[in-house]
């Protein structure tokens, strides 16, 4: 079932799901905005993520996340933000019109929006860190509380050298959620709204 | 002597005045302490003559004991470790902790370890089962940490069938009266004011440190009931909670000194069908939740210029604690880290020393020996099934807050330099030493038992702990510690706190290669 969320066919599929938002979101203001690349990888769908450098300082060092970052005032839109952050980045150029759509958008601590934009890179030679969308069975989840009471849960990934955690979880399980709605449990939920 | 004593007594006999007392004079003065006039020359090599032969106990060398684990239809565990001994180590322990109230009151792990062997449904207040205990010699306990709870029982090995009962009946028939979850009230708030008075920060510290690298979730969780939380729990609460967490595939009967026979008899007859007090519905919300450590840093300031409870004055201390993320106990890397842990050793600056105390561990030899003003620098572990932390933790004067930082964070770099080879062994030996003098008590091969089945359905003997401690190299501390130095760190300061780095320089301290805190130019010093 899974391979087939590459084809043609299943791009259809998300693009004319995911139409709407886009149409929305596509222009609307946000702090800051990720590329989730769909790559595959030996012919098995996968999901591209970097590993910020731990000899930075800041609040993301050493995590997993996806190729992004903030908005530049020269910027166009955020899908042109994600897709630049990404040149930039990774080095990895993805036309526009392999875009799909655009994901629903989380907040993270301070408030600020991160925008999900998903494109289908097409096969790549293995980089950096993928996980498998597959290995349902090492996704785990955690209970959140703040000020002592239960606010939320958030999705981790466990599989793979590296715990995959915080908002990058999040857009992954939203990812997986449109790509193979019957076979993945989302397990993000909260009484308001999903904060990083 | 004895010819002296002789001669008195025959003089006593001779006169007839005091044939009467004779008596009372007779025997004490009589009675020969040294044998060496009635055995002369028995030498000590061979046995005596005239004396049946002695049968002696033999210990063939090794204990071979091992671990015995059945798991009962319930689901629940049984596991046991036999032991030479009149007395045995009974108890149950539970999957059931403060990392586990995410959706609860926090605070009712810390008021079940208050409430524990209270009145139950057979025995009607703690008296008659301290009573009941008695006529076994036995003592109970019962202990909560942010992950386990423990209750434990020690006494005779024939009352093992009253035991194992009176266990059954009080982890699942309590009664939980008001009466009783108010003097639990009263309890719990009496330790949390001795917390807050104590001179010695480290309980609050833990606190901290946890709720810092975890923030809350899981082990970041209060393990202490916060003071508003206090009134709020109740019967109802804690039938809630218990009806999801005190369930048999959650739970381990361990025993040590016990056949294991016996022990699996008495679980089938108290443990296996039995209703507890709570209704016996299936569990529905059972937290599986994945310890997630974010780092941060938690601040308290506390004026601590008065905290010393009699005549003597105790030192205005600045307590900060960092800490890196580990790993589970469950990893292979754990033992590497239990080492470095060793390793880096450390404790207050007034130890008086002496062998096994640590004295040539890193932060005695190059923190509190060379820094006279540094009044504390001791590195801990704690270790979780699905993560780890090792921190040190270090106390100083509010004005040196900064040269304390730094050198912490020296030290930290230096973790995943060059381990020299016989700083290694010792760090080996010490840990060996202590893992092996420890295990000599029974309540502690009962706890270690315990939790080893609890997190793994077996256990690791302790010659094999052994061998696998001889096996760590110099290279895996380095790469265990220059994995843990790439997270982020997690910073908890307790006191004054006007000179404490940000915590991004605490963060970019611990990516330098000399663990230097950036330089920041100040004009009013």
């Amino acid at each position: 079932m899974l391979p087939d969320c590459l084809s043609a066919e299943g791009e259809r599929r998300c693009r004319r799901l995911l139409a709407g938002a886009t149409a929305r979101l596509r222009v609307r203001p946000a702090a800051a905005a990720v590329l989730v690349p769909l790559c595959s990888v030996r012919g098995v769908p996968a999901l591209l993520y970097t590993l910020r450098s731990s000899r930075l300082a800041g609040r993301h060092k050493g995590d997993v996340s996806f190729p992004g970052g903030k908005c530049d005032p020269a910027d166009r839109d955020v899908v042109h933000t994600a897709l630049r952050e990404t040149r930039e980045e990774v080095g990895l150029v993805v036309p526009e019109e392999h875009v799909w759509g655009v994901l629903r958008p989380v907040h993270d601590q301070q408030k600020a929006t991160v925008v999900p934009v998903l494109a289908g890179v097409g096969p790549l030679d293995p980089q950096s860190l993928r996980p498998n969308p597959d290995e349902e069975q090492n996704q785990g989840y955690t209970h959140f509380c703040h000020g002592g009471h239960f606010r939320y849960t958030l999705p981790v990934f466990l599989h793979g050298p590296h715990r995959i955690w915080g908002l990058t979880a999040v857009i992954t399980e939203f990812t997986l959620q449109l790509l193979a709605p019957g076979i993945y449990q989302p397990c993000l939920a909260s009484p308001e709204l999903p904060r990083g | 002597m004895a010819a002296m004593v002789l001669a008195a007594t025959r003089l006593l006999r001779g006169s007839g005045s005091w044939g009467r007392s004779r008596l009372r004079f007779g025997a004490p003065a009589y009675r020969q302490f040294s044998s060496g006039g009635a055995y002369p020359s028995v030498p000590l090599s061979s046995p005596l003559p005239g004396v049946p032969k002695p049968v002696f106990a033999t210990v063939d060398g090794q204990e071979k004991f091992e671990t015995k684990v059945t798991t009962l239809e319930n689901g629940l565990r049984v596991a046991s470790q036999n032991k030479f001994g009149q007395f045995c180590t009974v108890g149950i322990l539970i999957n059931s902790g403060s990392r586990y109230e995410a959706k609860y009151l926090s605070g009712i792990a810390h008021f079940l370890e208050k409430l524990a062997f209270s009145s139950t449904d057979r025995f009607g207040s703690k008296d008659e089962i301290l009573l009941t205990l008695e006529k076994h010699g036995g003592i109970c306990d019962c202990q909560t940490s942010r992950d386990t709870t423990m209750y434990a029982v020690s006494a005779d090995s024939k009352g093992l069938d009253t035991v194992v009962g009176l266990l059954a009946d009080v982890v699942l028939h309590p009664r939980l009266t008001d009466e009783e979850i108010e003097l639990a009230r009263m309890a719990v708030r009496f330790e949390l004011e001795d917390l807050s008075m104590r001179p010695d920060p480290e309980p609050l510290l833990t606190e901290m440190i946890h709720e810092a690298a975890y923030r809350e979730n899981t082990v970041g969780l209060h393990r202490f009931c916060p003071t508003e939380n206090i009134a709020k729990i109740d019967r109802s609460v804690l039938h809630s909670y218990l009806r999801n967490y005190y369930t048999p595939d959650r739970m381990v009967l361990a025993g040590v000194g016990v056949e294991h026979e016996r022990l699996v008899e008495c679980a089938r007859k108290y443990l296996l069908g039995t209703r507890p007090a709570w209704g016996s519905g299936a569990a529905v919300h059972v937290d599986g939740s994945v310890a997630q450590y974010t780092g941060g840093i938690v601040k308290l300031e506390r004026d601590m210029s008065s905290v010393s409870l009699g005549p003597t004055p105790f030192p205005e201390l600045t307590h900060i604690m960092i800490g890196l993320e580990s790993c589970s106990f469950l990893e292979g890397d754990f033992l590497p880290f239990a080492v470095l842990n060793m390793m880096m050793g450390g404790g207050g600056s007034f130890s008086a020393g002496g062998p096994g105390k640590g004295m040539f561990t890193r932060l005695y030899l190059n923190v509190l020996n060379r820094h006279h003003w540094m009044y504390n620098a001791t590195s801990y572990h704690h270790s979780y099934e699905d993560t780890g932390l090792l921190c040190i933790h270090a106390s100083a004067d509010p004005r040196q807050v900064r040269e304390m930082v730094e050198i912490i964070t020296r030290e930290f770099v230096l973790m995943a330099g060059t381990v020299d080879v016989v700083e290694l062994e010792r760090a080996k030996t010490q840990l060996t030493s202590m893992l092996m003098m420890n295990l000599e008590a029974r309540p502690v091969i009962f706890e270690d038992v315990g939790r080893q089945v609890l997190a793994t359905r077996s256990r690791k003997l302790p010659h094999e702990l052994c061998a696998l401690i001889r096996d760590v190299k110099p290279e895996d501390v380095k790469r265990v510690a220059s994995a843990m130095l790439r997270r982020k760190p997690a910073v908890a300061a307790l006191g004054d706190l006007s000179d404490l780095p940000a915590y991004e320089h605490v963060q970019a301290a611990l990516a330098n290669k000399d663990g230097r805190l950036p330089r920041t130019y100040r004009l009013f010093r």
